[in-house]
C-alpha cells in the first residue's frame, strides 16, 4: 500500500529538495503524519500543534479533498492516495492576529 | 583581536544584525535572516556564544533557533517548546528568551503566550515545562491582556539559579526561590488602575521587568500603570515615576556601568500609546528613578515613533552604549549614555528586539 506525499512552501525548508515522498501502509492522516515525521525529523510539529491538530495555515489534502471537510486527521488513508501539504493562503488584515499575528 | 559590539534585532520581517569592529563607529548589518518571519526576541548566549531567536513562523508555527556564526546560518532547535497532551493549552508565541547561569551552560529558559516557562537543559534543542509555574493555583483565573497571556520577562539571579522571576502581562510578577518548584507573586505596591481593586494579590500588568547586572538585587519594572524598583530582589517594589511625563511605556534598560541610571521611552497613555506631544524622547535618570531628564538630542523634533518591550538595550562598554529600535524601523544609538543620538539605520521592519553583546 503506497500513498505519495507532496509538501509545498515553508515544508520544503524539512524536506530538503524532495517535495514528493512515498510512504507504505499508513491508515489514516495521523499515521502519513507519524510517518512523514520519521523520514523528516521535527516535521510533525511544523504540521501539527500539541494536540494532533492542523496548524491554522496549513491545509491537508487527501486526493484534492480538504480533511476539513472530511474527518479531519482522522481521515481514512488507502492505497494509491496522493496527500497534498501545503500553506493555505493568506493575505490583508485581521486574521493574522487571531490566529498568530503580533501585538505589543 | 580587537572587540567586536554586535547588535541584534528581531523585527516582524526576520532577523537583522549589527557588527562593529572599529569601537561603534561605522556598522556593518546583514539580514533579513529568516526573511519574512517574524521574530520577536534575539539575544547572544555568553557562555555558548550562540545567537539564540524567538522563531514565529505563522504557518509552520513558534520555535527557537540558534546561530554559531554570528547570524550568517541558523538552525531550528530539534522540538518547540510544546504544553504536554494533557493540557488544554497550545503554544501560540514563543516572546522571550533567556540564557541560564555561568554554571549551567547549556539551561536556557523561554517564555510564551500562553503564560508559562519552558527550560532547556541541552541549549534550546529540547524544551520541559515548568510544572510549578504552570500548576500555580491561580492559573485558570488568569487573564489575557491586548498582547496576550504572555511570559515576556525573565530573570534568573545570578548568584543563585534556584531564584528566578517572570512577568506575565496582566497577572504580573512571579517569583520562585525553589527552582521553579513553586511560584509566589510579588505584586505589592504595584498599581492596577484598571481593576476595581487597584492593589491586588495579582492581576497587574508589568510590561518589562531588567536586572542590574552588578547590583542584582536591583530590578527596574516598567509596568502598564508606573515605573517601579525593587531594592531587595522582587521582593517589594517603589514607584519611580517622578517627574516622567506619562506612567505607560513598554521598554526599559539599565546603564551597564552604573546601577543608578536608568532608562525609559514614555508613551502618552495606554489608549493612545504614542510619545507624549508627538516627540519621542527617551528618559533617564541617574539616581534610580527619583529625577528624570529627556534626551531628545538627535531625535526628530516631531515623531511618533514607539517602541516595543524588548526594544531598548545597553552594551558594556564604558560609557554604556544605549540602543532604541522603534516599531516603525528606525535603529538609534547613543555613545554618550543619550547626550546625542545617531541613527544607524533607518527603513528596517517593525523592531521587536534589540539586543547588544560584546564578543
Amino acid at each position: 500500500m503506497t500513498i505519495r506525499i507532496h509538501v509545498a512552501g515553508h515544508l520544503k525548508d524539512y524536506t530538503g529538495r524532495s517535495v514528493e515522498l512515498e510512504i507504505q501502509g499508513a491508515k489514516d492522516i495521523l499515521d502519513v503524519i507519524a510517518q512523514l515525521d520519521e523520514r523528516v525529523p521535527n516535521i510533525r510539529d511544523r504540521i501539527f500543534d500539541e494536540h494532533d491538530r492542523t496548524r491554522p495555515f496549513i491545509n491537508i489534502y487527501v486526493n484534492e479533498e480538504d480533511i476539513r471537510g472530511l474527518d479531519g486527521e482522522s481521515t481514512k488513508t488507502k492505497d494509491g492516495d496522493v496527500i497534498y501539504i501545503l500553506p493555505s493562503v493568506a493575505g490583508g488584515k485581521g486574521s493574522l492576529s487571531a490566529k498568530g499575528g503580533r501585538t505589543r | 583581536m580587537k572587540a567586536r559590539n554586535l547588535v541584534m534585532l528581531g523585527t516582524k520581517k526576520g532577523v537583522f544584525v549589527f557588527e562593529s569592529r572599529d569601537g561603534r563607529r561605522t556598522w556593518k548589518s546583514s539580514g533579513p535572516h529568516f526573511k519574512g518571519t517574524s521574530i520577536y526576541h534575539v539575544t547572544f548566549d555568553p557562555r555558548s556564544k550562540k545567537m539564540l531567536a524567538t522563531v514565529d513562523n505563522f504557518v509552520k508555527g513558534p520555535t527557537i533557533a540558534s546561530s554559531r556564526d554570528l547570524g550568517r546560518t541558523w538552525k531550528e532547535g530539534m522540538k518547540p517548546p510544546r504544553f504536554p497532551k494533557s493540557s488544554d493549552w497550545s503554544v501560540k508565541q514563543v516572546w522571550h528568551i533567556e540564557p541560564g547561569v555561568e554554571e549551567e551552560p547549556g539551561v536556557v529558559y523561554c517564555g510564551v503566550d500562553p503564560a508559562a516557562l519552558f527550560r532547556s537543559e541541552d541549549g534550546g534543542e529540547t524544551w520541559a515545562l515548568n510544572e510549578g509555574l504552570y500548576n500555580q493555583e491561580t492559573r485558570k483565573k488568569w487573564n489575557p491582556g491586548a498582547g496576550g497571556l504572555c511570559l515576556h520577562s525573565i530573570l534568573v539571579d545570578p548568584r543563585d539559579p534556584e531564584t528566578m522571576h517572570v512577568a506575565i502581562s496582566s497577572v504580573g510578577i512571579l517569583k520562585t526561590t525553589d527552582g521553579g518548584e513553586s511560584w509566589s507573586f510579588k505584586n505589592g505596591n504595584l498599581l492596577a488602575e484598571f481593576l476595581p481593586n487597584k492593589y491586588p494579590e495579582y492581576g497587574q500588568c508589568p510590561h518589562h521587568l531588567v536586572r542590574h547586572p552588578s547590583r542584582p538585587d536591583v530590578i527596574y519594572q516598567q509596568n502598564h500603570c508606573g515605573e517601579y524598583r525593587s531594592d531587595d530582589n522582587g521582593e517589594t517594589w517603589k514607584e519611580i515615576v517622578g517627574n516622567l511625563p506619562s506612567r505607560f511605556g513598554f521598554p526599559i534598560a539599565v546603564d551597564f556601568n552604573d546601577p543608578k541610571r536608568v532608562y525609559v521611552a514614555p508613551e502618552e497613555s495606554g489608549a493612545a500609546r504614542l510619545p507624549p506631544g508627538g516627540r519621542f524622547l527617551v528618559w533617564a535618570s541617574d539616581d534610580e528613578g527619583r529625577r528624570w531628564s529627556a534626551l531628545g538630542t538627535g531625535l526628530p523634533k516631531r515623531s511618533f515613533y514607539t517602541v516595543y518591550r524588548e526594544g531598548m538595550d545597553t552594551d558594556e562598554e564604558d560609557p554604556s552604549g544605549v540602543y532604541v529600535g522603534t516599531g516603525t524601523g528606525q535603529l538609534y544609538f547613543s555613545r554618550s549614555g543619550g547626550g546625542r543620538w545617531t541613527l544607524i539605520a533607518d527603513g528596517l521592519p517593525p523592531i521587536f528586539s534589540v539586543s547588544a553583546a560584546i564578543t
